[in-house]
């Protein structure tokens, strides 16, 4: 099913860790703390599980949200990359 | 979820383990990445590759290969877990039926497979000609039809093991096989000079195309063989000799045809070019594309008894049931037949 993951983790190194957690299950990363892709509802716990170990007493918030396909073809974004000035 | 495969063809990369995945690297750049997770099989095809006993370890422990493969298609080495071997009562059966009707049955069946085989892939090809070209389509079903024949000789065949039928079966095999090229050159786009179906140490870049394809399908049935616990070097077709690993090219014949050869008809029938340096090898960029494109094939659902099943499973469920069969749980193995 695809997911998005969000995190919000003050600490530096558990912020990357826990990316680097999320890269391991195959997730693409679509802004700083929040990944996308798709997760079989047994890797959603073992995910959390495996973040939660990481953290141990550090301050986290991880939140996984899972949506219907219907729902996430209806998804809408918008990107760009900084525009320079080419007459520079 | 979809499996991936690395194919690592650059000189110089480093294939590394970071956290749970396979990083590819060259000097500080990332190359690929792929997680554990969902990573199937790791494919090194250029020279000049360095690997960490890292990613090795974490590779085994996951079960996933890592096969070497040289440019003309011959896989040098797998490295798989250690302890996939220990399955003795398999094994036993194996080389038990190498002097009963077990083995008969089983290389019987292979040949049968194959030519079925062929036969459909014809009919496949011919199918899309029943429009555009009246003459080719008929041409196509008569070779097919002719081909089909020889699996009544095939049935024929009996005798005490299959050291006494082996000759005959591969005389079979052999006529069949030579019917099938003769109709493939009038269909797929070929080279005019190109001589006829050459195996190993071919010259000429087509036959070196298929070479290499069915390198890369061999990977696939040897894994297929080695997780169902039978030894990939006792084959019944194909004769031992040290070093041969008969089993695999037992099993891959039934699957040459549908997954192999289909791949690079369509190919070269797409006009891609398929590319040699100056040494007659195929180039890197070739290797590449043809590897993708077998793996690719391998992903394709195909009709399997009454379910549809991708084609990477299907080689590994036949890969059971031969080891069922061998151990007489099960009655008959059947050959996989395409449905065209």
């Amino acid at each position: 099913m695809q997911c998005v993951v969000v995190y919000d983790i003050p600490d530096d190194r558990l912020r990357s860790k826990v990316a680097d957690i999320c890269l391991d299950y195959g997730l693409e990363r679509i802004q700083y703390s929040a990944f996308a892709g798709s997760l079989a509802p047994s890797h959603m716990d073992e995910l959390l599980a495996k973040i939660k170990k990481r953290a141990g007493n550090k301050a986290a918030d991880v939140q996984i949200f899972p949506i219907c396909t219907t729902c996430w073809n209806k998804r809408r974004q918008w990107k760009q990359q900084e525009k320079t000035n080419p007459t520079k | 979820m979809d499996l991936t495969y690395l194919i690592v063809d650059q000189w110089g990369a480093f294939v590394g383990k970071h956290s749970e995945r396979i990083q590819v690297r060259l000097k500080d750049t990332l190359l690929q990445e792929a997680p554990l997770l969902t990573l199937n099989a790791i494919f090194i095809t250029s020279r000049g590759v360095s690997i960490s006993a890292d990613a090795i370890t974490a590779c085994s422990e996951a079960g996933i290969p890592i096969h070497f493969i040289r440019s003309s298609g011959y896989v040098s080495a797998s490295i798989y877990s250690a302890g996939l071997v220990g399955t003795i009562q398999t094994r036993r059966a194996q080389i038990e039926a190498l002097s009963d009707q077990r083995g008969i049955c089983l290389a019987k069946a292979f040949a049968a497979g194959k030519i079925f085989n062929q036969a459909a892939l014809l009919r496949y090809m011919a199918k899309y000609r029943k429009q555009t070209d009246q003459d080719a389509f008929r041409e196509l079903q008569w070779s097919a039809g002719e081909i089909l024949d020889h699996l009544i000789e095939l049935e024929r065949l009996d005798g005490p093991n299959i050291e006494a039928l082996r000759f005959q079966i591969l005389s079979i095999e052999g006529r069949a096989a030579e019917k099938y090229w003769n109709a493939v050159r009038q269909v797929v786009n070929v080279p005019p000079d190109w001589n006829g179906r050459v195996g190993r140490g071919a010259q000429d870049p087509f036959n070196s195309a298929l070479n290499y394809a069915y390198g890369i399908l061999y990977t696939q049935v040897e894994r297929a063989i080695i997780l169902a616990g039978l030894d990939p070097y006792a084959g019944f077709l194909h004769a031992d000799r040290a070093g041969k690993p008969s089993l695999v090219l037992d099993l891959i014949e039934e699957f040459r045809a549908p997954a192999a050869d289909r791949v690079i008809f369509a190919m070269a029938n797409r006009n891609t070019r398929f590319e040699q340096d100056q040494d007659l090898r195929l180039t890197a960029e070739t290797r590449r594309t043809i590897a993708e494109g077998v793996l690719e094939r391998l992903e394709k659902p195909e009709r399997y008894g009454r379910k549809k099943m991708l084609l990477r499973h299907i080689i590994q469920q036949q890969a059971r049931h031969m080891a069922t069969f061998l151990r007489q749980e099960r009655d008959a193995y059947t050959p996989f037949c395409v449905k065209w």
